[in-house]
């Protein structure tokens, strides 16, 4: 039997099937449509009434804007692959600089920030070694606008069957490419996972890859969670079970909004929690992360500098502590030292009832541009799906071949 | 996948039943095949296509018009379906197929909805959805939420393999 034989049989079962119980739908009961009678006020009072609504409701909109920043973040993250670029890239690198950390024997407060200032320090200064981890990793995407460069494409290494490419520029203008590569299946009572959650039981998609950063591979293993109707995406990238970054993208209780849930983890110790909500503002990211528990705290507002022409960073920060609040400003540039050509943070923090401004240097890493010379593919959106000896009977489709993630 | 109705939806809004039945009618087979092959019962399908329209209006409001309309409501219908499991579930009440609405049985009547639930998930959702719901691999990947070559091997393998089974039971 031909496969359009099969296509029409199916039809032809559940056609009548679609019609027979959608014609029992009557949503005129539960009063969401208007009765085909029923009788509807004057138009111009309709008017009036649509005009006071709808101021109410700007009025309204635009407090909860004002409070929160616009939801954009629909735009900046719109597929899923975005998502799992975004939590593998950020989980990754917040990694690998916790790493570099731990290897070089930094301490969390040691040599990584040095304060430049005469005047004494400011509060915010105590949370720059933990908030230069962050300040790094937000570069990588800050240079984005309305939405990610992220690419699906299928993998050229024969262990894995999906390919993740994230591209953008730093700060400085130097090309970032990212490629991660992983398998997805679904979840099945025989699943077994690297990392449970709480609610891994509510896992339907597992995710395992990998991605490489500086020469040194990095382990991925991601979930998709149903819980009601709310899909979070879970990810950890790990070196191993004591030595990990888990980010989980989920709405946030406190205000109902969608962020990246961040838990650094090292040696089996939680260093820090934090939460990241990414947001675009006048077509450019803005990143809104607030640090929850461990080494440091406070609310961060960072965006690129004068609208995306510069080199520098910009943060509005608020830190609330038991005996101390302050609120301030921070610029941060990147300086080239002339001899070694070599990168780092300048901090210039203004508290807002300080006494001046303070300044601080900080590491900044080079950015990672993994596949210089392997470009070429990574802009193919394109491709076919289908196996080569797999087109026996191929269904009439013209999207069919045209693979686009 | 149904077609774009963004002349429609700002009609919709004022709650036309007009138009309703204009966007109902393009897209209940999609909703259809998103929901069946989750569910498996025919009489819950039809309760959940109902709570997917229902709340498809309630929630217009917060519909960002600049995307298309059909994987939107396909989300809503896949997260009610889901919705409705993870209720069954937690109340460790078995979702049971059900077949309450007599099938048309032509001459050469084999039974492909029996054949189709014998499936595995993904595969009855696929064929489902591209086949009853007319959606394209594209759209249906959007909504499962997995990789259009994924879609489309399961696509093939599914009919392959009802190919195979229904050539056994014609011959038997």
């Amino acid at each position: 039997m031909k496969l359009k034989a099969i296509e029409n049989r199916i039809q032809s079962t559940y056609r009548p099937i679609v019609e027979k119980i959608a014609n029992h739908i009557d949503l005129i009961d539960h009063d969401i449509i208007l009765k085909p009678d029923t009788r509807r006020l004057p138009s111009f009072i309709i008017r009036f009434a649509l005009r006071t609504m709808l101021v109410v409701l700007f009025a309204g909109l635009g407090f909860f804007i004002f409070r929160t920043g616009p939801e954009s973040s629909v735009t900046v993250l719109a597929k899923s692959t975005d998502i799992v670029a975004f939590e593998a890239v950020s989980s990754t690198d917040l990694l690998v600089q916790t790493a570099i950390n731990q290897a070089t024997s930094m301490s969390a407060s040691g040599g990584q920030v040095a304060t430049l200032s005469l005047v004494p320090t400011s509060a915010v200064g105590d949370e720059l070694s933990t908030l230069n981890y962050y300040l790094n990793m937000i570069e990588q995407f800050l240079a984005n606008q309305s939405s990610l460069n992220v690419t699906l494409s299928e993998s050229e290494l024969p262990e894995y069957d999906y390919k993740i490419v994230y591209q953008s520029t730093d700060l400085s203008g130097k090309p970032i490419t990212y490629a991660l590569y992983y398998n997805e299946t679904s979840v099945t009572d025989s699943t077994t996972f690297v990392f449970n959650e709480e609610d891994s039981d509510n896992a339907t998609v597992w995710l395992q890859g990998q991605i490489t950063i500086q020469g040194t591979l990095y382990l991925l293993e991601g979930k998709k969670i149903v819980d009601g109707t709310e899909e979070i995406y879970s990810l950890y990238s790990y070196l191993d079970t004591a030595d990990y970054v888990y980010v989980r993208y989920e709405t946030d209780q406190a205000d109902g909004v969608k962020k990246f849930f961040y838990t650094v983890v090292q040696n089996g110790q939680t260093l820090n929690k934090s939460k990241i909500q990414v947001d675009t503002e006048s077509n450019a990211l803005v990143t809104n992360l607030e640090f929850v528990e461990g080494n440091a705290k406070g609310k961060y507002r960072v965006t690129r500098g004068d609208n995306g022409n510069s080199q520098h960073m910009d943060v509005a920060y608020e830190i609330q502590g038991p005996t101390l609040n302050e609120n301030g400003q921070i610029r941060i540039d990147i300086v080239t030292d002339d001899v070694t050509g070599d990168t780092r943070y300048a901090y210039t923090v203004s508290p807002e009832d300080g006494e001046g401004d303070h300044q601080y240097e900080a590491d900044r890493h080079d950015s990672f541009d993994e596949h210089e010379d392997d470009h070429e593919d990574e802009h193919e959106e394109d491709h076919d799906g289908t196996h080569p000896d797999d087109h026996e009977d191929e269904p009439e489709d013209d999207e069919a071949p045209d693979v686009e993630h | 996948m149904p077609k774009r109705f963004d002349d429609l939806i700002a009609r919709l809004a004022d709650h036309d039943n007009e138009t309703f039945e204009i966007i109902h009618t393009e897209t209940k087979k999609m909703v259809f095949a998103i929901i069946y092959p989750l569910v498996g019962d025919i009489n819950l399908t039809e309760d959940l296509m109902q709570d997917t329209y229902i709340k498809m209006l309630r929630s217009l409001e917060s519909f960002d018009r600049r995307r298309p309309f059909g994987p939107w409501l396909a989300q809503i219908a896949k997260n009610i379906a889901y919705d409705h499991l993870r209720h069954a579930k937690r109340e460790q009440q078995a979702v049971e197929a059900a077949w309450h609405i007599q099938m048309p049985k032509p001459d050469t009547y084999i039974d492909i909805d029996r054949l189709i639930r014998s499936l595995d998930k993904d595969k009855q959702a696929v064929v489902l959805m591209r086949i009853v719901g007319e959606m394209s691999f594209k759209d249906i990947a959007s909504t499962l939420d997995r990789p259009l070559g994924t879609i489309y091997s399961l696509y093939k393998n599914a009919l392959k393999e009802l190919r195979h089974i229904i050539g056994k039971e014609d011959n038997s």
